[in-house]
């Protein structure tokens, strides 16, 4: 086994394991601390950044030897960034440590150089890149593993991320769903307060309807009850004397007769009542 | 016309109504044996006493009505043969006046002497 073989194997056991632990990643931050640790068995490097463009948003890292910086801002895309995002072309160029951003002001260069890749999968995009220099040595034979890395971390992310738009989802569908039950129990008591009215105007017709039959029972008998006198006194005469009659009879038409008129103006009293009630309560 | 003696009962608040009553009976020669009564309480204690063949009942009375009189008579078991005599109209009353096997006939105030011999041929006819 040569040098080059056995150097091919160890990387790809170092990428094995890292990933064994992306997969155990769940959130931005789980994959950036997964890069993180991983990261120096795989190549090479001063610092390695990666940036993913995804629906607009931006997400990325930039790590330098044992620790990384998160980023979630358009404006932290570098001048090569935004220039690896509009013509996509790959490059290597030598970097000096006076021209390195402030945020890795603290690393020395030693004939540094600064590589580009731009890798687009559709929904998303990705920008690597790496400085490395003659202590930290990045070849073109590490672009290889470089590549395989781009791969999974970008599957990653957007597993992470349509999992956290499937939970801003699910949540917006809960907020949703309580809205809809408020709702819902806006309009049962839309619908008891109509129920309750239904009930209340039932009641009033009973009570009306009871009036009425009252008004009808009274009409119906103490209307006919004297008038029923009069004619049935009437029927007699012809078989009384017309001594009888003047002395006894007549005066029970008249007393009969005058009861009935009673009764008229009592009914008409009523009557004249039950109205004025029944505008009272429409006004 | 061959006539058994029949003996009548008249229960009306009104003592005009009676008055009037009896002597349409009187000259129909519906009966020459007539009783009456103002107040319903009186005719239900004298019932055993006088023991009428019919009863002529008021509906519309003070304290004891013609409905309460006619339970009276059947919480008693009495058989009394009874013709309502009433002032009202009412479709209900008539229907009510149906469930009560005593009941016979349902008049409406005024009583005529047509009203009282069509009574007779009816009671005639079944007698």
């Amino acid at each position: 086994m040569n040098l080059s073989s056995a150097k091919y194997r160890i990387t790809y056991e170092a990428f094995s394991k890292f990933s064994s632990s992306l997969g155990k990643a769940e959130t931005l931050e789980d994959l950036g601390k997964t890069i993180n640790r991983h990261l120096k068995y795989l190549f090479n490097f001063k610092a390695f950044r990666i940036m993913l463009v995804h629906d607009g948003e931006l997400n990325g890292y930039t790590f330098t030897k044992g620790k990384y910086t998160q980023h979630s801002l358009a404006k932290d895309l570098a001048p090569h960034e935004l220039k690896l995002l509009a013509n996509q072309i790959p490059f290597v160029e030598d970097l000096k440590t006076a021209d390195l951003p402030e945020y890795l002001a603290h690393l020395y260069l030693n004939q540094g150089k600064l590589w580009g890749w731009f890798s687009n999968y559709g929904k998303y995009q990705v920008c690597a890149s790496i400085i490395s220099d003659d202590d930290e040595v990045f070849n073109h034979s590490d672009a290889e593993i470089l590549h395989l890395l781009i791969d999974s971390v970008g599957s990653k992310y957007r597993q992470i991320y349509l999992s956290q738009k499937l939970i801003e989802n699910n949540n917006d569908l809960e907020r949703l769903v309580a809205e809809i039950e408020l709702k819902n129990k806006e309009i049962e008591g839309i619908n008891s307060n109509q129920q309750n009215l239904i009930e209340l105007r039932t009641r009033e017709l009973h009570s009306k309807n009871k009036k009425l039959f009252e008004l009808s029972h009274l009409n119906a008998h103490d209307l006919r009850e004297p008038l029923s006198r009069v004619l049935g006194l009437l029927e007699i005469t012809s078989d009384l004397p017309d001594t009888d009659i003047r002395e006894a009879i007549l005066p029970q038409i008249k007393e009969s007769a005058e009861q009935l008129d009673e009764v008229i103006k009592r009914v008409v009293r009523q009557s004249e009542a039950e109205i004025n009630s029944n505008i009272d309560l429409k006004a | 016309m061959n006539l058994k003696p029949i003996k009548v009962m008249l229960v009306d608040d009104q003592k005009m109504a009676n008055f009037i009553t009896r002597k349409l009976i009187e000259v129909t020669g519906f009966s020459t044996e007539v009783v009456d009564y103002t107040v319903p309480q009186e005719a239900l204690l004298d019932l055993s006493n006088t023991n009428p063949d019919l009863i002529f009942l008021d509906l519309n009375m003070p304290e004891v009505n013609g409905w309460q009189f006619l339970e009276v008579l059947t919480e008693k078991q009495n058989q009394t043969q009874v013709v309502i005599v009433t002032s009202s109209t009412s479709i209900h009353d008539k229907e009510k006046a149906q469930k009560y096997a005593q009941v016979i006939d349902f008049l409406e105030k005024p009583l005529t002497k047509n009203t009282i011999l069509s009574l007779k041929s009816k009671l005639d006819l079944a007698g």
